[in-house]
């Protein structure tokens, strides 16, 4: 397990303001990596520190041994790859375009590159659609062929699943483990305990700090979700390796 | 397609006017008409084309930029600033033409802080993130200054009664287009519009999502800034010598969008810059052929051209998202 992406003492936020505190925690790849919390609890803000876009206010970030401080912001698609929650488009992007607009190593990618990226995630079928005409689920997949698209090795996905219904949520945690599958780090800010179940490793973040992280089964408890969240939560074993969460009196 | 539609206005514009030249006449023209041909109308539709390609050119921008379907110079007040900056330049430049003898420079040089001012408070005055305000904001501050150029107007005109044609700056018109004007608004056109056609696909990540554009290594806030500077020189040379002319960098990108079903810059620049060409060429035939025996304000053609699309796009709503 080597350690891709290691934050130290890390602190960032926006202008005055500081959301993240001293933020010590390790990204390994590959695999899965579930960011943990409550809404407003610092997990976006801990996905944009990855990207440069936030005010770092101590600290820092190193990527596959390399300062992020130092790396130019051009070459930061070697290293991440990043969907939003969400986006609204305006101007009539079609799918494709929304793909094609991915770099890969200094250049733009291609449609067809774009295209069979949608083919491999099943979506191919979306290439020629309007994206603002897309389901939230089928934006969301969308997105993630986007991230997928440009080949980095750390692929960070912000709330996949919010907002989506039971059959698009499995759809988009299978391309979660497809992405896993292809030796890829992915790295998920959610509040989907579905999506921490099917993690290797687990950041719990509260208030802007780390309550818990590393291996989702050392991790995972009913005390640490119920400290988490603020409210009772139980965790049931269903067998060896599933797990399931219900809220508790 | 547009290329021969292009084509075609071309011909229109060399054939129309005070004269009428018939078709054999611009193609094997005599002396008379080879005197008319390249003194007044060839230059006047070589400034139409670069006038209207880069309006088409600056809307498709400010579009990407403001992430606002409506953003257009005219809309955003960058036209009204830049006329106004003109006509200060126009009255340093009087000045200036007695001391060195010529002056055509100062005009898109004044034209340009003018539009980035412009721009500038209308940015300041309206809310981030909502294209409602960003739209009100250029219309009060387009009023605003089209108040001030009056103002300006009506003094230059008490101290040099030659101007009369600046007047002709709130209107629009190509009548004061000439080979010298052509020059200057190539050598301040072409390079924007250069740099902006290779940085397309960097516009389509600021059109998608700041955080997209910085994970995929490009600073918005940089690359915006950047554009709309870009915009503001396009925007300042099209209009030192021509006035306002509204509505061509709005329709055009759209029009562009809705017939490749798509909204890659890639794209969609240069074929916008080909259509807001044709559409002022179009604009400048119909001003001459509209009212026997007198010039209507390109504004006046433009209008009556986009206001409708706009209503269209307005109507459609969709367009806009789920914004209100």
């Amino acid at each position: 397990m080597a350690d891709h992406i290691k934050l130290n003492d890390f602190s960032a936020g926006y202008r005055s303001e500081e959301i993240l505190r001293k933020i010590n925690a390790e990204i390994p790849k590959p695999g899965i990596t579930t960011i943990l919390g409550q809404n407003g609890s610092g997990k976006t803000t801990m996905l944009r520190s990855l990207i440069k876009y936030t005010a770092v206010k101590g600290g820092s970030i190193t990527m596959a041994g390399k300062d992020l401080g130092r790396i130019p912001l051009n070459e930061l698609p070697n290293y991440v790859a990043y969907a939003p929650a969400w986006l609204e488009d305006q101007m009539g992007f079609t799918a494709l375009n929304i793909v094609s607009s991915a770099r890969i190593s200094g250049r733009w990618i291609t449609e067809d590159e774009a295209a069979e990226v949608l083919e491999y995630l099943h979506i191919g079928y979306l290439a020629q659609k309007r994206f603002s005409e897309l389901s939230s689920g089928q934006m969301k997949m969308v997105l993630i062929a986007r991230a997928l698209a440009s080949r980095a090795p750390t692929v960070m996905l912000d709330e996949p699943t919010s907002g989506l219904d039971i059959s698009n949520k499995r759809r988009i945690m299978k391309m979660i483990n497809m992405l896993a599958e292809r030796k890829l780090s992915v790295v998920v800010a959610t509040h989907d305990l579905d999506i921490a179940l099917i993690s290797d490793w687990i950041i719990a973040i509260k208030n802007g700090g780390i309550i818990s992280s590393g291996a989702r089964n050392e991790v995972i408890s009913s005390a640490l979700l119920s400290d988490l969240y603020d409210t009772n939560v139980r965790v049931v074993k269903l067998d060896n390796s599933r797990f399931t969460c219900v809220m508790d009196e | 397609m547009l290329l021969l539609f292009l084509f075609v206005l071309v011909l229109l514009n060399l054939m129309i006017g005070s004269v009428y030249i018939p078709l054999s006449g611009v193609l094997y023209p005599t002396e008379i008409y080879r005197e008319i041909i390249y003194i007044i109308r060839l230059p006047e539709a070589v400034g139409a084309i670069i006038v209207g390609a880069d309006l088409a050119i600056a809307g498709a921008v400010m579009q990407s930029v403001f992430r606002n379907p409506l953003a257009e110079p005219y809309v955003t007040g960058t036209a009204s600033g830049a006329v106004f900056g003109v006509l200060v330049g126009f009255s340093i430049g009087v000045f200036a033409r007695s001391l060195f003898g010529f002056a055509l420079i100062f005009e898109p040089a004044f034209g340009f802080i003018g539009a980035m001012a412009a721009t500038a408070l209308v940015i300041i005055f309206s809310r981030r993130g909502d294209w409602l305000s960003l739209i009100l904001a250029g219309i009060a501050i387009s009023i605003l200054l089209s108040a001030f150029v009056m103002l300006l107007d009506s003094y230059l005109l008490t101290k040099t009664p030659s101007s009369l044609s600046i007047l002709l700056l709130l209107f629009g018109t190509l009548s004061g287009l000439n080979v010298s004007t052509d020059i200057i608004m190539t050598l301040l056109t072409v390079p924007p519009i250069i740099y902006i056609l290779y940085s397309s696909k960097k516009l389509n990540l600021i059109m998608i999502s700041d955080e997209v554009a910085q994970s995929s290594g490009v600073d918005p806030g940089r690359f915006r800034l950047l554009m709309l500077v870009m915009s503001g020189v396009l925007t300042a040379a099209a209009l030192s010598f021509t006035g306002i002319i509204g509505f061509v960098g709005l329709i055009t990108p759209h029009i562009i969008r809705l017939m490749l079903r798509s909204a890659n810059n890639a794209a969609v620049i240069p074929l916008a810059a080909v259509l807001g060409a044709s559409i002022l060429l179009l604009a400048n035939f119909l001003s001459k052929v509209l009212i026997p025996e007198t010039t209507v304000p390109i504004t006046a053609i433009t209008s009556i051209l986009g206001v409708p699309m706009l209503m269209y796009l307005i109507k459609k709503g969709d367009y806009f998202g789920r914004s209100y």
